[in-house]
């Protein structure tokens, strides 16, 4: 047994987990299934240097963690359904002004307030489409408590290495639930620091617009003195309205995530090998789906799991992958629609090979709903 | 000592500037860079965050750092950047739908929480980059492209809304008198906490036209008649102050700002103020 | 030992339910095991159903819900007929819930008695606790007063272990067809 197990909230561990990526400012508006990171950050970050602001409401909870950013603090805020949806016009400034941010949505059951206090996974469309104007960006959910404190760890990184914002999304039943974990020592895992621009302070250009290309970012303060705006730009940061410039402009906020795939896009697979029904889920689904494919493994059948730890970009090419010999995939998710499933059945020629498990009362789902599907 | 030019402070080669003939606009950008030039301010210690609006273009022609955001929420975006390094020097640049309207929730958050900012809200009686629509702050009975009958609504002061939210400095002057509005931006830097200079200032495309001032000029000298000093406008009895403005600096005291008190509540958690 | 329990822990909110399975998850660790808790979040903090689960296991835990419970612990009346199914053994204040006829495989144990008796009310989850690793052995004496050690001042915890060590004996004796 390792020594330092300790009984730690997921809420807690994403927590922990910001710290330890050395996030140094939280701006947030305390919203059920998420104000535990709320209330931890208002007691630590005192102590480690750093700000907890209690903003008026999610515009300026993002608007800060946008502009704390920018002054040299990795930043982040915590919000369910109601919040995120708020803080969709803001966060595009992130998007367009690449600024690295986490924003943490512990998805609740809606529509509207809807059930508050229950889990769903019904916003993966809206963090991936949530805003107007074209664009890109990385979103993880984790399964278990330990990929709370992992996960976000790795969304501060990406967040810094690609100058993007990260959503991390768990489920209610991941934020609150609570399981035996080590929260790592200091030096244990990566931890990505902001690379300092290089050459002459006057001739620093915020931004980059070739292919894939993701720019060094100075801090305000520095002696790097520059622009970051939501309106169309050139790479010098000022208002550019030619309509070659934003061509590049959004081409390279998406490029630069196609470049970054391999480092983005995380996926772990459970017995896919030769697989002829393949579940692919994120989130607590994974936790019923690889507990059903065991039951059915022992019964003979050949059924594997792919977790999707990464959901957007989409897994595609390992979804693709896994499910080579699969006659069937599976796909559980606590929405009506089927938000992943629709996204699986774009992959498969045969689309009634892709069988939906849908939970959309606020209720779990249950290994025994995804066993019935194997059947 | 020479003049003051701001020349320093300005993105030259982007000027002349896009606003209209007329408007203040110009003359609330050169009362700005004037006074960082007096106070001797470093561009890179500077930090200029806007909205968006006509004003809210402003950062187009600032040669400091700047932040170009969304309709209303300048600053909560400001605030981020000062919590996150106290030492920068943050203005929010704000037309009166972004400052007072839309983001009138945050204008009045910072000034409760007396944030050490300095907000430059540019009060043209409208919308001026939509066309002219009636905002929180254009008069009653006051003609706007969506109040074609007259406004229904009531205005804010916003002076009197910052006051009464708590802010430490507040001051008023119209962009027909730049060195005044200067000197009230210079002392609302050095302010500490949460400092406000409202710049009534005239929409010559869009609110003057529509309410019988047709040319440039006579908002100009409408802003001269209405704006009074304080010695002049206090000796008014209520009836007579209707349709005038008080000018010069209407609010200035010295709480502790946001910063300070977080840094003492630092203090006390650190010294085993917690369980 | 290859442990594998499931348990369910009910009652009304603010009778410490959660604590108590927040210790005894700790215990699970304090042994070397893997644990999972979970617990239906209500809107109300105070009052009304509320119940906790918790997954132990020497492996990796892969659902973190109960499906087949080995034990459920009821503390309140608001439970209603929610476990009247269940097969485990289920435990229930025999000094709180009502005196009437129930499935054979319900074992009153007088927890809020036991906490009076040592003038510590809020001592009837530590009753429950004890009773709980008397009637399955998914934590042992020794982790539980480890973890109870650390979670309370010296003081409380010496009354919180008498809690849980009369639970047990309590628990004990009506498994033995004593009183219920
Ligand atoms: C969320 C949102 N709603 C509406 C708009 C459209 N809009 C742009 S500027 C503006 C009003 C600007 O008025 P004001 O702030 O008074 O500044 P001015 O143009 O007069 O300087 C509006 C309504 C917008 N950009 N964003």
């Amino acid at each position: 047994m390792k020594k330092n197990q300790r009984l730690i909230q997921g809420n807690e561990a994403i927590a922990f987990g910001a710290f330890y990526a050395g996030a140094r400012f939280y701006a947030g508006y305390p919203i059920t299934p998420s104000s535990e990171i709320a209330e931890i950050c208002s007691r630590e970050l005192p102590g480690l240097g750093g700000f907890y602001m209690q903003m008026e409401d999610e515009l300026a909870s993002m608007g800060a963690i946008i502009g704390a950013s920018l002054a040299g603090s990795k930043s982040f805020t915590a919000t369910s359904g109601p919040g995120f949806s708020l803080m969709q016009e803001n966060l595009g400034v992130a998007i367009i002004g690449e600024v690295p941010i986490v924003v943490i949505d512990v998805q609740r059951s809606g529509p509207s307030t809807g059930l508050a206090t229950k889990p769903a996974q019904s916003d993966f469309m809206q963090i991936r489409w949530g805003r107007h104007g074209d664009q890109a960006i990385i979103a993880l959910a984790p399964a278990t408590v330990r990929e709370c404190f992992e996960f976000t760890v790795l969304a501060f990184n990406l967040a810094e290495k690609y100058r993007t914002p990260v959503v991390l999304a768990p489920d209610e039943i991941i934020g609150h639930m609570r399981e035996n974990m080590e929260i790592p020592e200091p030096g244990e895992l990566p931890v990505v620091e902001r690379t300092e621009p290089q050459g002459e302070p006057a001739d620093y250009r915020p931004f980059c617009f070739k292919e894939g290309c993701v720019h060094p970012l100075a801090n305000y303060g520095s002696e790097r003195i520059y622009h970051v705006t939501s309106s169309m730009n050139g790479e010098d940061g000022f208002s550019n309205n030619s309509p070659e410039n934003a061509a590049r402009r959004v081409a390279q906020l998406h490029t630069k995530l196609d470049a970054g795939r391999e480092d983005i896009v995380m996926t772990e697979s459970f017995d896919v090998e030769g697989c002829e029904t393949l579940i692919v889920a994120s989130g607590a689904p994974v936790r019923a789906a690889r507990s059903a494919a065991k039951d059915a493994r022992a019964k003979g059948l050949k059924v594997g799991v792919l977790q999707l730890k990464t959901v957007w970009p989409f897994p595609e090419l390992e979804i693709a992958a896994a499910a080579k010999n699969a006659r069937r995939i599976i796909v559980p998710e606590m929405n009506y629609s089927g938000q992943l499933a629709g996204e699986v059945r774009k992959l498969v020629n045969d689309k009634n090979m892709v069988r939906q498990v849908n939970s959309y009362n606020g209720q779990i789902i249950f290994p025994a709903q995804i066993a019935q599907a194997i059947q | 000592m020479a003049h003051a030019t701001g020349m320093k402070y300005l993105k030259q080669d982007a000027l002349p500037h896009m606003w209209c003939a007329g408007c203040g606009n110009g003359v609330v950008l050169g009362a700005l860079a004037r006074a960082f030039e007096e106070l001797d301010l470093a561009p890179e210690d500077i930090v200029a965050v806007t909205g968006i609006g006509c004003w809210g273009k402003a950062d187009d022609y600032l040669a400091v750092n700047a932040l170009h955001t969304t309709h209303g929420r300048a600053l909560a975006y400001a605030t981020g950047v000062k919590a996150s390094n106290p030492k920068l020097r943050v203005v929010a640049l704000m037309g009166d739908g972004d400052g007072a309207t839309i983001g009138g929730n945050h204008l009045i958050h910072s000034a409760r929480r007396n944030m050490p900012l300095t907000a430059i809200i540019v009060n043209n009686y409208n919308y001026g980059m939509t066309g002219g629509q009636f905002s929180a702050t254009t008069p009653a009975n006051a003609f706007t492209s969506t109040s074609v009958g007259s406004n229904p609504e009531r205005a804010f002061d916003i002076c009197e809304l910052a006051r009464a939210a708590g802010a430490n400095y507040v001051a008023r002057e119209t962009s027909a008198a730049g060195m005044k509005l200067k000197n009230r931006i210079k002392e609302a830097l050095e302010a500490p906490g949460f400092s406000l200079v409202e710049a009534i200032s005239p929409c010559t495309t869009q609110f003057g036209p529509k309410n019988n001032m047709r040319r440039p000029v006579d908002m100009f000298e409408w802003l001269k008649a209405k704006g009074l000093p304080a010695s002049k406008y206090d000796k008014m009895v209520h009836p007579e102050q209707e349709g005038f403005f008080k000018t010069g600096v209407l609010v200035n005291r010295d709480a502790p700002d946001f910063i300070t008190r977080y840094e003492a509540m630092r203090s006390r958690m650190q010294a085993g103020g917690r369980e | 030992m290859q442990r594998n329990y499931e348990l369910i822990m009910a009652g009304s909110g603010g009778q410490g339910l959660v604590f108590l399975s927040s210790l005894l998850a700790q215990a699970v660790i304090e042994d070397g095991g893997n644990v999972a808790q979970t617990q239906s979040y209500g809107i109300a903090q105070r009052g009304g159903f509320i119940s906790a689960e918790i997954v132990a296991s020497d492996e990796e835990i892969l659902f973190q819900q109960v499906v087949k419970p080995s034990l459920v612990v009821v503390l309140h009346e608001c439970a209603g007929s929610r476990y009247d199914a269940v097969a485990a053994p289920v435990l229930y204040d025999s000094s709180l819930l009502a005196e009437k006829s129930r499935p054979n495989n319900w074992k009153g144990v007088p927890f809020s008695l036991i906490a009076a008796d040592l003038n510590a009310p809020k001592a009837a989850n530590m009753a429950a606790l004890g009773a709980i690793i008397q009637t399955v052995p998914v934590a042992s004496l020794d982790a539980v007063a480890a973890v109870v050690e650390r979670r309370f001042a010296p003081a409380v915890a010496k009354i919180n272990l008498t809690a849980v060590k009369n639970g047990m004996s309590a628990a004990k004796q009506v498994s033995q067809g004593g009183r219920s």
